[in-house]
């Protein structure tokens, strides 16, 4: 299994003016089977639309997905349901996204029978328990009400409901962030232990990074729109080349008193509003080590090490590459 | 711990009242803070932490009220207080700014007159509140305050609301600020901002500060002294070093351990806390965390009280030496 995009580009238009929000710009990646890409990046930073354009709830202005060399931007009708059951997505709130009138059971017999898995009635009770039982829950727990669930026991119904078509990949937006810590903990666990049962792969796209520093294999840093640095877990988080990188990484306090951490913002300002988005580099205008050139010259996605690339024009040229003139 | 307080909790409880009876949310909180002091107050959700700060502010709206002890600020007693004097405390004395900038913001008034209004509702003159309004706008670092002030909340990012709050809260140069959880909704580039910035006004003017937060970092980097907060009871309270690094308390371990390191590269599985923490309307036996404790035991039947162990102050039976791996 491959999941890949490619160049894609979503451009909302504005209402009432003449202008467009470019919330993805070129983005291309690629997760294996039994991988996780972590995404990380602030509000604004496309990640969320990323999502949405991967599982298809949105049409991309350009670019492609596709899923074992199958572009599913260009299918339509039942084989694109076909290929969508493939990879699912998880929410935040598992509140808003399960139905409030539904018991669990019902919730997940639902799925099943809507793409009829599992055969008859008993088919899919047995599923059901099994579903529930993948997530950690007990048998009972199919007759209850999302209203009486505690926020990680509705996090592993949603998770479970996910995994009732069978997908290959996970798309996680920011499972964890409405939890309290100990319950976060929980399902960080689970989606380790669900990922190594089943061979997932997953797209665990958050802004805690501390979390996408825990459970991914690499990890894609954005920024208004655009991948600005990629690469192993490792490279990236405790070897950013990005300023970005480094400058998010830095504000993460760390909960540990002993570690000296400055108290002074790495960064200034806030993120421009992607309806009017810097020239140059678009975090030249927050950007400690800024030069002329990155004022007017977008900097490319460049390898800067094997497996590990940046769009800095300044990490580029210590890097010894060729320089973004040459590109 | 020593010195005069300028704010000394004892023994307050908070309950939502009915005809039925009182249903105890926060069941006998203690605590003390010098002046110029920063103190981390965490918990979990529902572990009353919020709710304590509001009581001692006297802020909590029916059915939940104090029903049992005393709240001291700078020699007054809170708790004794007429509504009109409390009002006259707070915001000029005692100020809190919340998770949600929109809670302390009118979003019809335009954000200089309500910077000036924080200044008036005290006495200071409106010529002389005007002109303050823009400096306090220009120390926190709003940019361009001579045309922001005349900008209204809808117009400012999550960000500059914050920091326009942090201005009325200052206005009057308060000698405690209680800030709950406000950069929990931000960025983290803009969280560290604010943080930064709440830390040097704090500075500046001596202010002691309470901290209520769920993220153990912002403790870490911030304050002196954490208290710890568990199903409405105090578990914890000690110096911040101690705390991280030598917890009396199960309860503290277990949510320390809970956290990803960051400088530990073979990302072990997370440490987790079985079961929840007890509900107002559960019957709770002894200890509050005895059902999900690790090191539980037969004196837990019993409620620990808050008593003195190293440095600090913990609420457990069961001495750290004791402690099963």
């Amino acid at each position: 299994m491959t999941l890949e995009a490619i160049n894609l580009a979503k451009h909302y238009p504005v209402r009432g003016a003449n202008r467009v929000v470019n919330a993805l710009n070129g983005v291309s990646l690629t997760v294996g089977a039994g991988e996780t890409l972590g995404i990380v990046g602030e509000s604004g930073c496309g990640k969320s639309t990323l999502a949405k354009v991967l599982v298809r709830l949105e049409e991309p202005t350009s670019g492609r997905v596709m899923l074992d060399g199958i572009d599913l931007t260009a299918l339509t009708g039942g084989r694109l349901r076909g290929q969508r059951r493939r990879i699912q997505m998880v929410f935040q709130d598992p509140y808003s996204a399960l139905n409030p009138r539904l018991t669990a059971g019902r919730a997940l017999d639902e799925v099943l029978t809507v793409h009829h898995l599992s055969g008859d009635g008993r088919g899919r009770s047995r599923r059901v328990s099994e579903l529930l039982d993948m997530v950690g829950l007990p048998p009972q727990f199919a007759d209850r009400y999302p209203h009486e669930m505690s926020g990680g026991q509705r996090q592993r119904v949603g998770i479970a409901r996910a995994l009732a078509v069978e997908p290959q990949v996970l798309l996680l937006d920011e499972p964890v962030s409405a939890l309290d810590v100990s319950v976060r903990a929980e399902i960080m666990n689970l989606l380790v232990r669900l990922r190594g049962e089943l061979g997932l792969s997953y797209l665990f796209i958050s802004h805690d990074v501390a979390m996408v520093r825990h459970l991914s294999d690499r990890v894609a840093v954005m920024y208004l729109g655009r991948i600005v640095e990629v690469g192993s877990w490792s490279d990236v988080l405790d070897r950013p080349r990005h300023p970005y990188t480094r400058a998010l990484r830095d504000a993460v306090p760390v909960p540990d008193p002993r570690v000296t951490q400055s108290i002074e913002a790495t960064v200034t300002g806030e993120v421009p509003d992607p309806a009017k988005p810097p020239s140059g580099c678009p975090f030249h205008p927050r950007c400690p080590i800024a030069e002329d050139v990155c004022r007017t010259v977008e900097p490319r996605l460049l390898d800067l090490a094997p497996g590990h690339a940046a769009a800095c024009h300044v990490a580029a040229r210590t890097a010894g590459q060729s320089g973004p003139v040459a590109t | 711990m020593g010195g005069p307080a300028l704010l000394e909790v004892e023994d307050l409880a908070v309950a939502a009242r009915s005809r039925q009876g009182d249903l105890e949310i926060v069941h006998g909180v203690g605590l003390r803070l010098g002046p110029g002091e920063t103190v981390g107050l965490v918990g979990e959700t529902g572990s009353g932490k919020s709710l304590t700060m509001l009581a001692l502010m006297r802020l909590l709206s029916p059915p939940l009220g104090i029903t049992r002890g005393r709240v001291t600020f700078d020699g007054r007693e809170l708790t004794a207080l007429p509504e009109r004097g409390m009002r006259e405390l707070r915001g000029s004395q005692m100020a809190m700014i919340y998770q949600d900038p929109m809670t302390s913001l009118n979003p019809l008034m335009r954000i200089g007159a309500q910077v000036a209004e924080a200044m008036t509702a005290h006495g200071v003159a409106k010529g002389e509140a005007q002109r303050r309004s823009l400096e306090l706008l220009a120390r926190v670092e709003i940019p361009d305050p001579e045309r922001t002030a005349r900008s209204y909340p809808h117009e400012f990012s999550g960000g500059m609301r914050q920091r326009a709050v942090i201005a009325m809260a200052l206005a009057m140069r308060p000698k405690l600020l209680i800030a709950d959880e406000p950069t929990t909704a931000l960025d983290v580039t803009i969280q560290q901002q604010i943080l930064a910035l709440v830390n040097e006004l704090r500075r500046e003017l001596g202010m002691a500060t309470i901290w209520v937060t769920h993220d153990l970092g912002v403790v870490a980097r911030l304050v002196d002294r954490v208290v710890v907060m568990y199903a409405g009871h105090v578990v914890e309270d000690a110096p911040v070093d101690q705390l991280f690094h030598a917890p009396q308390h199960p309860y503290t371990r277990r949510l320390l351990a809970a956290l990803p390191n960051p400088a530990d590269d073979t990302r072990p599985a997370l440490v987790q806390i079985p079961g929840r923490p007890p509900l107002p309307t559960d019957v709770v036996e002894g200890c509050p965390f005895r059902e999900r404790c690790d090191q539980a035991r037969e004196a837990c039947r019993v409620r620990p009280t808050l008593e003195w162990r190293a440095a600090g102050r913990v609420a457990c039976w069961v001495p750290v030496e004791e402690w099963r791996p």
